[in-house]
């Protein structure tokens, strides 16, 4: 029987709640990298610096190759990627990815927008496949495009990809004509931020889930960082507010202001000068090494970001009630 | 715009040879109100899907329901839902096993809006039993017979991961969805505490989707913790305030089991005359629902009211035995 959907075996310890850099230690060259939410929106940001500076190589990444993720391609952390989305939505496309991709060292493959919510919701089941006519019609079935056999070579654990990037069967029981049988996406680890989350493990998300409370379940490790560690009991105290069960999660890490410079829905909003910043540097090599040295390799604790950050710039950022971001009128 | 409409009109939206899903499970959170209001407007050859337990097999004993599709015929500790059973043994209810399984990932593929999805874990059992395989009926039962798959099941080998053979599970689609929450807004945003079972996944795979509450309250409430909410007031068309709404079951956080009247129930519909000694006892009343909270009275009713922090009554509180 195949473990893809089986958990990885991974250092016993006797919390959850573990530092940043012992959390990353678990990720491991040509690890297949799912990184939470969306675009610029609660993305776990310090996890992904932390990934640089541990010099991790060879990760192939899934559903989107935005912010957190373009950081990675820059840095030469990630090698290839499946997914769908490739922009920092009004800041552009992703700097590091497009100039990577043009030079042919970063190898994408792309499917359907619709493709990722299945391949991970696939996955979060335990099912190998699913049947859609999403993209049907599209290049994502241009055999040209189709870099699968490129993600297999890559992967750390081959057996992480489908052997085909997809397969067409007439549907036997709806009538619907040809269907595209889309292979689950499982991942060898996901890294999750949340505003809060549980020593043991229970997380909970303000605003939109993205796709989280799938791939807690679809990958081998689950890596939740976090704005606060909240005591199990209070987030025990209104389960229905809960989205990710303490049983999915591995690791724990607190880490405030995490998701900076993106925003997180009731915490604090998006850093768009510090995203214009990473976004105009990035488009060159020499501009992304230089950004990368100033934010990620010069910096040696989470604790000296946020002071070269600066306090009163982060204050300005912070949310206001109730409408969970921060609104023009008082920017 | 407001949803809100009274019982017994939502229930005429109901067609005969509609395919049904009610919410909830077992004897949690059912919409046991609309069932009775069903019986009532003596509804008939209904497609069941999912579960036959509490109210579901009330509609079996009000004459309602000719098939039924799904993986579970019982009432918890209460023994096999006595109308089911009695009409299974005759031969007067067609039946189509499915896997526990198969029911949560159809539903799931329904409201992802894909025809079918695949899985191992029906395979080696009496579900993939031709012998069993009752679908074709099902079909000729049902008004709406595109709302059901062609087969029960397909076998291939798994083309991307190696896993062999896999049965491929056609999507559940719905005629009609109803579930009995805690809570709703005018316009249909729903809240529910405790399990969701399926509730929010069939309410995205059935074209008319009736939501009965204990409570309607206003939109802007719900919408003040958004993440709270579990099925969206674009997937539902009518909501009806209807208290008490899945007495005898319990509703988390409102009100625990009426154990003696689910006993009794039990025991009074082995038969169909004890069944429809029953449903004139308990069914067949002046003021329909409102008649039936005033038969049962409100001291009883007041005995069930669930206790915070644990949303239902403890044992050493009492309750009603």
């Amino acid at each position: 029987m195949n473990d893809l959907f089986d958990k990885r075996s991974r250092q016993t310890r006797d919390s959850k709640v573990v530092s940043l850099s012992e959390a990353i230690t678990e990720i491991r060259d040509g690890d297949v990298l799912m990184l939470g939410a969306f675009i610029e929106t609660r993305r776990p940001m310090a996890a992904a610096y932390e990934i640089v500076r541990q010099g991790k190589r060879g990760l192939i990444l899934l559903a989107q190759c935005s912010l957190a993720e373009d950081i990675l391609v820059g840095a030469g952390c990630a090698v290839a990627w499946r997914g769908c989305y490739t922009g920092i939505a009004s800041f552009g496309l992703s700097p590091a990815t497009q100039r990577k991709t043009e030079q042919g060292e970063f190898f994408p493959d792309e499917i359907g927008h619709l493709d990722i919510i299945y391949g991970a919701m696939a996955a979060m089941a335990g099912c190998p496949f699913v049947a859609t006519r999403a993209t049907l019609g599209s290049d994502v079935l241009n055999d040209e495009m189709n870099r699968n056999q490129i993600l297999r070579d890559k992967a750390g654990n081959q057996a992480m990809i489908p052997e085909k990037k997809f397969a067409l069967l007439e549907d036997p029981f709806y009538g619907q004509g040809t269907v595209k049988l889309l292979p689950a996406m499982p991942a060898d680890v996901a890294i999750i931020h949340t505003p809060i989350a549980g020593e043991q493990g229970t997380a909970r998300i303000n605003g939109s889930l993205a796709f989280d409370h799938y791939f807690i379940h679809a990958a081998r490790t689950v890596i939740i960082t976090t704005e606060q560690i909240v005591p199990e009991d209070y987030l025990r105290r209104d389960p229905n507010r809960n989205q990710i069960p303490g049983t999915a999660v591995d690791m724990v890490v607190e880490v405030p202001w995490g998701g900076h410079p993106s925003q997180v829905p009731g915490c604090y909003d998006t850093d768009i000068s510090f995203i214009r910043d990473y976004v105009a540097a990035a488009h060159s090599e020499e501009g992304c090494q230089q950004w990368l040295q100033e934010w990620v390799y010069g910096i040696h604790s989470r604790d000296q970001y946020l002071d070269k950050i600066g306090a009163s710039r982060l204050e300005k950022l912070r949310t206001a009630t109730p409408v969970a971001y921060r609104p023009r009128s008082i920017l | 715009m407001s949803k809100v409409v009274s019982l017994e009109e939502a229930i005429r939206a109901i067609k005969d040879g509609d395919i049904i899903l009610t919410g909830g499970i077992v004897e949690d959170r059912r919409p046991v109100a609309a069932a009775m209001e069903i019986v009532r407007q003596q509804k008939r050859n209904l497609v069941l899907i999912g579960t036959c337990s509490l109210c579901d097999d009330i509609m079996v004993g009000g004459g309602c329901v000719e098939a039924y599709r799904g993986t579970y015929t019982s009432n918890g500790a209460f023994g096999i839902s006595p109308n089911f059973k009695r009409r299974a043994e005759e031969g007067t209810i067609i039946f189509d096993d499915i896997g526990h399984i198969d029911y949560s990932l159809g539903v799931m593929a329904g409201q992802a809006g894909i025809p079918f999805i695949a899985s191992k874990t029906c395979i080696g059992t009496d579900v993939l039993n031709p012998a069993y395989d009752n679908l074709a009926q099902v079909r000729e039962v049902a008004r709406n017979k595109d709302v059901l798959p062609n087969k029960k099941y397909v076998l291939m080998e798994d083309p991307f991961f190696g896993m062999g053979t896999v049965q491929l599970i056609p999507a559940i689609k719905l005629d009609v969805c109803i579930c009995h929450v805690q809570m709703v807004g005018e316009e249909g945003t729903v809240r529910i505490d405790g399990s969701l079972t399926f509730d929010h996944m069939a309410a995205l795979s059935a074209r008319t989707v009736i939501i009965t509450a204990e409570r309607v309250v206003p939109e802007s409430y719900l919408r003040q913790d958004p993440n709270r909410n579990c099925i969206p007031c674009t997937s539902v068309d009518m909501v009806v305030e209807v208290p008490w709404g899945a007495h005898p079951g319990q509703v988390y956080n409102c009100y625990d089991m009426d154990i003696p009247f689910l006993q009794e129930y039990s025991l009074s519909c082995t038969t169909q005359e004890g069944f429809d000694q029953w449903a004139a006892a308990w069914i067949f009343l002046e003021n329909g629902h409102d008649g039936y909270l005033d038969k049962l009275g409100a001291s009883r009713l007041e005995k069930l009211r669930a206790v915070p922090p644990y949303g239902y009554v403890p044992r050493n509180k009492g309750g009603l035995k």
